[in-house]
């Protein structure tokens, strides 16, 4: 599934690696989305991003 | 002055002679050319020099100086930046092939108030592909001066290599995950990450607009707080600027610091860290101790958390930044740093917001700890300076699994925004230098610098200067 997604948005953007690359690029982007699945879990609702836009006069 | 006393001089001792008219600019900029001239074939720190210019800029110095127009610590001093500060005039690499031949029309602020300063800009400096992790082939990587079959770490690798080397008496490198600290461990020399907004990243090609930090890399702590107190204070073109005024930083290096409570996180000693890393740290931390401080261990849990989310936020805003070039120009870049923008524009941006919202809570826990300890003692780098060219993290005899963790040391320092400084504090059985990390709360980067000085001054590993045998003479 993420090789697919990696394969669809390198298409989108006109970028040839080679299918040994695109394998390896896979698993590494494979490893960022455990990244983000953890983080969803350390997150508690309530918590805004940073930076909140700063108003000044 | 000759390129042979250059070895041990710095920018305090150098600029006191020069104020008081006993060694002139004119000199010492000579013999920094020479010294390029003779070391950097082999070390490969430089990626411009600017010689005309440097021996211009002298002689305007010494004749200010001789006028009686002395303009402080600065003036007269060669320095040498990291390519990926704008300098007018002159072409900004950012050691790569898209921006091989640009040539800005405005200093960067930090370099424009450098020269202010009566600072001479010898070179530009050897670093990484736009600060990103890996040079890109057009540029020989830099070699270490301690040992020219060592790395030098990066991104700033040609700052630390040409400070640790004496080929200019300092630099200024940026940081976004380690970039000035980890060199400047490999290095044997002082590296500074100040507070995120202290000094003003105007005029710097990005990497990550929001982990971004310039600071000094320096000879010694004292050098390091003359540098900042002259490129850091409120810049209304940077949006992320605090408005708070320079401190006199060097005047600050005597305080007292009885009481100051450091914490040692536990977290950090469960990473990999060699051996003679250990026992170094450890030995300093027993020298703070010795100067009035306490030592203590503390809870730092979220550091797992802060390497997903810094590796999240240096992605996919290094891609967002060079869409402008890629994939437009994709083959011009090296090939990691291909891949590496491939792999960011792949990055969901839901991802993207929740490690900012993560990030909040890693600046919270750094917070509460802060309400108990005044500073953080760790580290710097996990290993010696490794061979060049080997990709494998090996660590008393074995090679690490994950060796994305090691960067657990820096980057949540960047990701937090606090401030943090390289100090070396002993060598290897190799005879390579090791190092201690020291953090702040805050804009407490005036503590952070004193501790560092006083760990120093009292260690006096700095006294050490690299042979550079086998560097044809």
């Amino acid at each position: 599934m993420v090789r697919e997604v990696l394969q669809a948005i390198l298409r989108a953007h006109s970028l040839a690696f080679s299918e040994d690359d695109i394998h390896r690029l896979a698993l590494e982007l494979l490893d960022f989305v455990a990244d983000g699945r953890r983080m969803v879990e350390a997150v508690p609702s309530a918590v805004e991003p940073i930076p909140v836009v700063a108003v000044e006069d | 002055m000759r390129a042979d006393d250059l070895p041990t001089a710095t920018i305090a001792g150098l600029s006191a002679a020069i104020a008081r008219k006993e060694v002139s600019p004119r000199d010492v900029v000579e013999a920094c050319l020479a010294r390029i001239e003779q070391l950097d074939g082999v070390l490969r720190s430089y990626i411009t020099v600017l010689s005309d210019e440097a021996r211009k800029e002298a002689r305007r110095a010494e004749q200010e100086i001789g006028q009686g127009n002395y303009r402080g610590p600065l003036h007269g001093i060669p320095l040498a930046v990291k390519d990926i500060f704008q300098t007018a005039g002159v072409r900004t690499t950012c050691g790569s092939r898209i921006l091989s031949n640009w040539v800005p029309s405005t200093d960067a602020t930090a370099i424009r108030r450098l020269r202010t300063a009566g600072a001479i800009l010898i070179g530009k400096l050897n670093m990484h592909e736009f600060a990103f992790r890996v040079a890109h082939p057009d540029y020989p990587v830099p070699r270490n001066p301690w040992d020219l079959g060592r790395s030098c770490a990066g991104s700033s690798s040609g700052s630390a290599a040409a400070v640790a080397a004496t080929l200019c008496l300092g630099s200024l490198g940026t940081d976004t995950g380690g970039s000035i600290r980890v060199p400047a461990a490999y290095c044997g020399i002082v590296g500074l990450k100040p507070t995120y907004g202290l000094v003003s990243r105007t005029g710097v090609v990005p990497l990550a607009w929001t982990l971004d930090h310039v600071g000094p890399m320096t000879k010694t702590v004292e050098d390091a707080a003359i540098m900042l107190e002259v490129i850091a204070g409120y810049d209304p073109a940077d949006p992320a600027s605090a408005r708070r005024a320079a401190e006199p930083y060097r005047n600050g290096l005597s305080r007292s610091l009885r009481s100051v409570r450091v914490g040692i996180p536990r977290q950090l000693l469960e990473v990999s860290v060699a051996r003679e890393v250990q026992a170094a740290v450890a030995a300093a931390t027993d020298v703070l101790r010795d100067l009035g401080m306490t030592m203590e261990e503390i809870d730092l849990p979220c550091l797992d958390d802060a390497l997903a989310v810094q590796r999240t936020i240096i992605f996919s805003e290094a891609a967002a930044y060079h869409q402008t070039y890629f994939p437009a120009r994709a083959d011009e870049y090296g090939p990691r740093m291909r891949e590496q923008l491939a792999l960011g524009m792949a990055i969901p941006a839901v991802q993207y917001v929740q490690a900012q919202r993560l990030r909040r809570l890693i600046i919270e826990e750094f917070r509460d700890v802060f309400r108990h300890v005044d500073l953080l003692a760790t580290p710097t780098a996990a290993i010696e300076a490794s061979p060049l060219g080997q990709q494998a993290i090996v660590i008393d005899g074995k090679t690490i699994e994950e060796p994305r963790r090691l960067s657990r040391l820096t980057n949540p320092l960047n990701v937090t925004g606090l401030p943090a400084i390289a100090v070396p504090c002993g060598f290897s059985q190799q005879g390579l230098p090791l190092s201690l990390q020291l953090v702040g709360r805050p804009f407490a980067d005036g503590l952070v610098l004193a501790a560092a000085h006083a760990y120093e001054r009292s260690a006096q590993w700095y006294l050490r200067s690299p042979s550079l045998a086998g560097v044809p003479g």
